[in-house]
């Protein structure tokens, strides 16, 4: 046969070997074990909503899923090693929005919030409130917000963090109904809602209501989107006409760059592994909403959340630049 | 009926498995229950609650007791809490007393931890809740007693063990401020944001240092003990710390209850109690057997305590209470005051499983004196290396960081240093441990009163607390004992 | 006059200017409102008149007969171990636990303590893989995989 046609068989071979190569890349995936930073500290939400979740997914890809514990900064030390990592799908880490879009306006980061991370897939979302002690004088929110009217900076709440999205959703109304109360932050959940029980502060902005599906505190104020199934009764800030919710999900990301292709083959795992009834008596335990928001969908609500967020600060006073460029 | 939970073999056994991890968790230096005990809980996962619940209460407190075991022979705490048992425990080793140390410990722990055990069946609901009245003011008025009682802490000169708790304060200070979420000291190092980890700067100061300061004198064949005899302590070790061990007991068990109460700030407390009681307090830093006998019974009561405001209110008093706490929800349980009416099996099991565990605690670590003690008749030269080894993996395997390893060698240097110039480092230690406390309780206290100075004195706790501390700090100015300048500190 | 003591204390004594220094880099508020500088500030303070005092009683103490060093130190083996840890720490996350532990042996049972390179090599690879089979295995701890161990 003729040269060129030699020429011609080995570029097709060429050529169809690449093809097998690339698509076999992301048929083989996952090769190897994977790894999944959590960036937040063992027995936390996160930590025990991502061993929960984990199962699922190894059975759904087939390999194994070691979690390992890389907390601080609220989430942001583990997202800074993270974004340094190969995207090869091999590293990944579980966390919150919060080190997205929260915290790098505040500081500045190593990473750049929205270029370096591909955003998996969105798994929870946070269901937050205001919680006070039974004996407490406040039948409802209402109440609470018109004596802080009449008595400014004397009502006490207690949050986990400052610059937490449970600050600044209280802030927000103080903005919005006018009105002056004082933050107590505490270092995190725990020391919060003990001291919203022994008296010591008014009321907690708590991250989640267990304490109140259990009946030990009394739940005024939902931070959901919707109202929450489990607490009817209870207003939410859209409820109330606040127009501003806690919008924090719990997700997975990977560095950025990674192959779509793995990026669907890890989202499907994951929207699988919701259906165990490993995860459902998980959620029913720590009483999250489960959601599945697909990478391009949470990568959409996190551009807009960014936007947001500023607006938000900059009205309330607290932040004058971002202190990190997005990308 | 929490007997008959216990007699079950499943449950005996995880009992013992757990108190023996503990007890080895806590003889490596640096590997606290903590790290453990979060490797752990995805095991608790499929395990029933009960079980898992024993095995980790088993490893906290089996951790007490073995953490006592490397602070007594090698100067370097095996648990964090462990620290302040360095300060005699290790003089009484270099004085080939390492027996009678190690024994009183064990018997100090076994009695301070069923006695809590005993408070925590009988007392819990009050205690927890007078815990909960325990808010920022009081808890200030609790850390200026504490500050007063550092005074008393140091063998020699007082300005320099006061100035090493000032910088203790200061260090505590480094990382993410918790109020305005500024970043302080931390000069751009991501890893100090949570602040300097506490493990590697103890096992640096004790551990590191300790080993470089033997390597200069070459201690390479030296051994702290000729042969393996004097085990048991004598009649007069017991009668010495009889009424130490009882103090401790209280002591732990009273700041066990207090969210935020450690087991190490329980150490400190007895051992400067200890020390302000005792007839001799020069012999301490020396050898005193009261310095080992008061701190280790306070740890273990402390760590039966801190189960009360978990078990009886829900509410984790620590970072391993809160992992219990979630291990608790994982396995469907709501911990909360329910939980004694709902889940009798759990709560009285636990409680009876805490009394077994003790048991089987001391039967463990007695006969292992002898071997621990053998353990000391190894040439430094093979020991230095492991001694070493084991901080390194302490330091590491707390954020499986890197950065840890280097704070963990500078503060060797450190400490090596101060070895030289004479300054020592509980204070530093204390100092740096009750760091975020007083900041905190001191800022919260003016959040809650609106910046107005009087709420330490309106509140009945706190004010009795103020009051206390400014007595101790007054008296000895009248007293025999004046608070010395410089004199006397020739072991340092 | 001791010397040591004089050391000591003027090195906490710029130490202490130093935290002044950078604590006032931060809103320092008030007493009744403090800011994120005022704790520091208030323990740096705290320590320069402390370290003033120490440097007070220096000047009234008795003379130092001892130099920094005890007579017959064994310096190259504490700079050695220093230099070791640090060579452990660098290593650890890019060559694997295994090596990184087993070279950290041969090195310290060699040169600081002097054993026969044999013994040295015997030790270190006796501890690290003990190690590694209880953390991995018991304590299900993952220790870092590095270079060398992914080329087996």
């Amino acid at each position: 046969m003729t040269a060129r046609c030699r020429i011609l068989r080995w570029t097709v071979s060429a050529l169809a070997l690449v093809a097998v190569f690339a698509t076999g890349a992301a048929a083989e995936y996952p090769e190897k074990p994977i790894t999944m930073y959590c960036v937040f500290p063992p027995g936390g939400t996160v930590d025990t909503s991502i061993r929960a979740l984990v199962p699922g997914a190894e059975q759904a890809l087939g390999r194994n899923i070691t979690v390992v514990t890389k907390d601080g900064g609220t989430g942001t030390v583990g997202l800074a090693l993270l974004a340094e990592q190969k995207p090869d799908g091999y590293t990944l880490a579980s966390g919150t929005s919060t080190a997205i879009v929260r915290v790098p306006l505040a500081r500045k980061m190593t990473y750049k919030p929205l270029g370096s991370f591909t955003f998996v897939y969105a798994y929870a979302a946070v269901a937050s409130g205001l919680l006070v002690r039974p004996e407490s004088p406040f039948k409802t929110f209402k109440e609470m917000v018109e004596y802080a009217r009449q008595n400014p900076g004397k009502v006490t709440y207690s949050t986990m963090g400052a610059g937490s999205p449970l600050h600044v959703i209280m802030e927000v109304i103080a903005m919005k109904e006018k009105i002056k109360w004082t933050h107590v932050p505490y270092k995190g959940t725990a020391p919060a809602e003990t001291a919203a029980l022994g008296g010591h502060v008014d009321a907690v902005s708590a991250g989640d209501v267990n304490k109140a599906l259990s009946g030990q505190m009394r739940c005024l104020l939902m931070h959901t989107k919707e109202k929450y199934a489990r607490l009817p009764d209870v207003p939410t800030t859209i409820d109330l006409g606040y127009d501003y919710y806690n919008d924090t999900l719990i997700s997975v990301y990977g560095p950025a760059g990674m192959d779509p292709a793995v990026v669907k083959k890890l989202e499907d795992a994951f929207a699988k592994a919701q259906e165990t009834p490993a995860w459902k008596q998980w959620l029913d335990q720590f009483g999250l909403v489960s959601i599945n928001m697909r990478s391009g969908e949470y990568t959409k609500f996190l551009e807009n959340g960014w936007e947001k967020e500023i607006e938000i600060q900059k009205a309330l006073g607290v932040l004058k630049e971002p202190a990190t460029p997005p990308k | 009926m929490g007997f008959s939970v216990i007699a079950e073999p499943m449950n005996f056994v995880f009992c013992f498995t757990g108190v023996l991890l503990g007890t080895l968790i806590g003889v490596l230096p640096g590997l606290g229950p903590g790290a453990t005990i979060s490797l752990l809980l995805p095991l608790t996962y499929h395990l029933n609650p009960i079980a898992s619940i024993i095995m980790v209460a088993g490893i906290y407190y089996g951790a007490k007791y073995g953490g006592s075991t490397t602070s007594i022979l090698l100067n370097i705490p095996g648990e964090v809490d462990s620290v302040v048992t360095c300060l005699d425990g290790y003089q009484m080793a270099r004085k080939g007393r390492a027996g009678p140390a190690l024994g009183i410990s064990a018997f100090g722990s076994f009695i301070a931890g069923t006695v809590a055990t005993l408070g925590l069946m009988l007392v819990a609901p009050t205690l927890a809740r007078f815990a909960l009245s325990f808010g920022p003011p009081e808890m200030f008025a609790l850390m200026v007693l504490a500050m007063t009682l550092i005074v008393f802490m140091s063998s020699g000169s007082q300005a320099k063990g006061l100035a090493m708790a000032a910088l203790g304060l200061f260090l505590g200070s480094v990382g993410l401020d918790v109020f305005t979420n500024v970043d302080r000291f931390v000069f751009g190092y991501n890893f100090l944001l949570e602040g300097l980890g506490i493990v590697p700067v103890i096992v640096g100061l004790f551990g590191v240092g300790e080993v470089l300061s033997n390597l200069e004198v070459q201690m390479r064949g030296e051994v702290f003990q000729k042969k393996v005899s004097n085990l048991l302590p004598t009649l007069k070790d017991w009668k010495d710390s009889f009424w130490p061990i009882v103090r401790g007991t209280f002591i732990g068990f009273f700041v066990g209850v207090i969210p935020g109460g450690g087991g190490i700030a329980s150490t400190f407390a007895s051992y400067t109690v200890e020390k302000r009681l005792s007839k001799h307090p020069e012999k301490f830093g020396t050898g005193a057997i009261e310095g080992v006998a008061g701190p280790e019974a306070a740890n273990n009561a402390c760590s039966g305590a801190n189960f009360i405001p978990l078990l009886t209110l829900g509410i984790p008093t620590n970072g391993i209470m809160a992992i219990i706490f979630a291990s608790l929800m994982i396995n469907g349980l709501q911990p909360g005051p329910l939980l004694i009416k709902n889940q009798p099996e759990l709560f009285w099991g636990v409680i009876a499983s805490m009394y077994v565990g003790n048991v089987m605690l001391v039967m463990l670590n007695l006969p292992l004196i002898g071997i621990w003690v053998r353990f000391l008749t190894i040439p430094y030269a093979i020991l230095a290396p492991l001694i070493l080894f084991f901080c390194l993996l302490g330091a590491y395997t707390v954020k499986n960081a890197v950065p840890d390893l280097i704070i963990m060698l500078i503060f060797g240097i450190v400490g090596f240093l101060m070895k030289k110039y004479r300054y020592e480092g509980a204070p530093l230690i204390m100092g740096f441990v009750i760091s975020e406390l007083v900041e905190g309780a001191f800022i919260r206290s003016l959040l809650m009163s609106g910046g107005s100075f009087t709420i330490f004195f309106s509140r009945p706790i706190s004010c009795t607390l103020m009051i206390v501390s400014l007595l101790l700090f007054i008296l000895p100015l009248f007293g025999k004992k004046p608070i010395s300048m410089g004199a006397g500190d020739d072991e340092g | 006059m001791r010397k040591l003591d004089i050391q000591s204390g003027l090195f906490l004594l710029l130490l202490s200017m130093g935290i002044c220094v950078g604590s006032l880099q931060h809103e320092v508020g008030s007493l009744t409102e403090p800011g994120s500088g005022f704790f520091p500030l208030a323990t740096g303070l705290v320590l320069g008149v402390l370290s003033i005092l120490i440097l007070i009683e220096g000047r009234r103490g008795s003379q130092d007969t001892a130099g920094f060093w005890a007579p017959a130190a064994n310096r190259k083996g504490i700079f050695l171990t220093i230099f070791f840890i640090l060579v452990f720490s660098f290593l650890l996350e890019r060559a694997g636990f295994l090596f990184t532990t087993t070279l950290f042996f041969f090195l310290v049972s060699r040169f600081v303590s002097g054993h026969r390179w044999s013994t040295a090599l015997f030790f270190g690879l006796a501890t690290s893989v003990a190690t590694y089979v209880v953390f991995s295995f018991l304590l299900r701890a993952p220790l870092p995989v590095g270079i060398v161990e992914s080329m087996f």
